[in-house]
């Protein structure tokens, strides 16, 4: 089968949020309960029919309202026909580091306060810049600082292997300039 | 010092000074009106409007109360969207 019209055809593990491994121990977590979809929504598909860009086989990294059980991209049980150009962000190898495609750029957070005595979590961060770790396909580089439109950088988190894993990626259209 | 740079379809201004004061009389914070205009700091490499494209350090006039504000170390820059500006002086 070739997907037509921009789409392509993934398959996606439902329950993939629902286990993670610290030191070693798996726990059975109860995401449904959590009321953040970013964190309890599955991120993480394996492509069944690609295009020119991703071939079967490949792990891709996605927006977090797709897979879901009444989702409209939804073709069966695990199998999902989704848009390449809006839901895709980039491709993961097998240890967890992603690739950046359709003009998506990797970026961490700038913390403005960083006093060491304020846990990292409670750190507040810029929210109309941060740092680019890979920007391929742009014209970014890494570890350039970028300025965005407020909130415009995206958190993606995903669970590859029992490792929760979390980056912040930022749209090309979404950024203003940079720090030169 | 580091200073930003447009990239895409954006503009950055520096926004004229606010009037602190009219006819001798101090205006207070609350009444004090952000002038819709300012000097073009840096103009983005997909701008196509050529006045705008070459009128880095003219003055230009935008609507009111648009724009997002960026503060870099002190120093506002307002950043707009090249239909946001009305026009060049």
């Amino acid at each position: 089968m070739i997907s037509v019209n921009g789409k392509i055809l993934v398959r996606s593990n439902l329950s993939q949020k629902d286990t993670m491994v610290i030191n070693g121990v798996s726990f059975k977590l109860a995401p449904k309960f959590d009321s953040n979809f970013r964190e309890t929504s599955p991120t993480i598909a394996t492509v069944v029919t690609g295009n020119r860009f991703l071939k079967k086989g490949d792990i891709i990294l996605c927006h977090h309202n797709t897979f879901y059980e009444p989702s409209p991209y939804r073709v069966e049980y695990d199998l999902f026909s989704i848009p390449y150009d809006k839901i895709v962000f980039g491709t993961l190898d097998e240890h967890g580091n992603i690739s950046p495609l359709n003009g998506n750029t990797i970026c961490q957070r700038i913390p403005i306060d960083n006093r060491p005595e304020i846990p990292i979590q409670y750190r507040k961060t810029f929210i109309d810049r941060a740092t680019v770790l890979d920007a391929r396909w742009t014209p970014y580089k890494k570890g350039q600082t970028i300025l965005h439109r407020l909130n415009a950088g995206y958190d993606i988190v995903y669970n590859l292997g029992g490792v929760e894993y979390r980056v912040t990626k930022v749209h090309e259209s979404q950024i203003v300039g940079i720090l030169e | 010092m580091a200073t930003p740079k447009a990239c895409n379809n954006f503009i950055f201004i520096i926004r004229d000074e606010v009037e602190k004061e009219k006819a001798g009389i101090i205006i207070p914070g609350k009444g004090r009106v952000k002038p819709s205009r300012g000097e073009i700091f840096s103009v983005g490499g997909k701008v196509t409007d050529p006045d705008i494209k070459n009128g880095k350090g003219k003055k230009a006039i935008f609507y009111a109360g648009i724009g997002q504000e960026i503060d870099i170390d002190g120093t506002v820059y307002l950043c707009l969207n090249e239909q946001e500006i009305i026009g060049t002086i």
